[in-house]
């Protein structure tokens, strides 16, 4: 019972929550939730949303707080990792510390290893695990969407496509949205496995 | 390291009991060998080889503290 998963309706999320704390009896931030279905019919009216809630497994919290506590041992870190909920469901994971370097390396490279692996390890959380220190998922962001825009415009000039580095998801989502955004360019992630590369070229005058 | 490595494992696999680590010690290197159950193969690996990959990101990190240089060695049991 203390585990069931129950799916909830309501014309919005806020309805949907209401449902699903009333039928638990807990308040929304001891519930842990995702979206099944998101419906909206023609114009608009008539709306409606699934979710899926259950309630939140604190013991899992409290074993995610242990192993950053290990870890943080392991590699000898000065610093503390913060928990907290952030929107959307997803609990971000932010380490504080002067050694915070280590983190954001090769474009962030043990701060991607860490919240993929954590989400791995405590899916049972029932929310997204995001990884950043010293805010540099915003910065990394700023940085992504300068680039694309730079690149893109040069290669407008030039008419030659250029290659970014390689790239996790997330960040070449940010490329593609930067990239299609702008006229007489477009973008195209290339190679094998997850991290690819994104290209960017000028399309063809019509 | 040992530890860590065997913590990260046993919680991805379907059969912790049969996760085993040893640490051979050389010079330079520390070679880290992770044994699971044939069937839990790719739990550790993961697509791809990601989960692996993720591992041995945070072992390099630890190696640069420590001075040192760790291999992670995945194999049946």
């Amino acid at each position: 019972m203390k585990h069931e998963k129950r799916e909830f309706e309501g014309i919005n999320m806020e309805a949907a929550l209401q449902e699903a704390e009333d039928y638990f009896g807990l308040p929304r931030e001891k519930l842990a939730y995702r979206i099944v279905k998101e419906k909206s019919s023609l114009f608009g009216k008539q709306r409606k949303i699934v979710i899926q809630a259950w309630a939140r497994d604190e013991t899992k919290e409290e074993d995610l707080k242990a192993f950053l506590n290990f870890l943080k041992e392991k590699l000898y870190l000065n610093g503390e990792f913060f928990c907290r909920d952030s929107r959307g469901n997803m609990l971000v994971v932010e380490y504080m510390g002067d050694d915070y370097y280590i983190f954001t390396e090769n474009h962030g490279e043990l701060l991607n290893a860490l919240q993929y692996l954590l989400n791995k390890l405590f899916p049972s959380i029932g929310k997204r695990i995001i990884t950043d220190t010293h805010g540099f998922r915003r910065q990394r962001e700023y940085y992504l969407r300068r680039l694309a825009r730079r690149v893109a415009e040069r290669v407008r000039e030039t008419g030659e496509e250029e290659l970014l580095f390689p790239m996790e998801p997330n960040e070449r989502r940010i490329i593609h949205m930067v990239v299609n955004s702008m006229d007489g360019v477009a973008s195209q992630s290339e190679g094998e496995g997850p991290i690819k590369r994104v290209k960017i070229f000028k399309l063809k005058d019509v | 390291m040992k530890e860590l490595v065997e913590m990260i494992a046993k919680a991805l696999v379907d059969n912790p009991d049969k996760v085993q680590v040893h640490q051979v010690e050389g010079e330079q290197t520390t070679i880290l060998e992770l044994k699971v159950a044939p069937s839990d193969l790719g739990k550790v690996i993961g697509k791809q080889g990601r989960t692996a990959k993720a591992i041995r990101t945070i072992l390099s990190a630890a190696g640069m503290r420590d001075k040192k240089r760790y291999v992670l060695e995945i194999l049946e049991s």
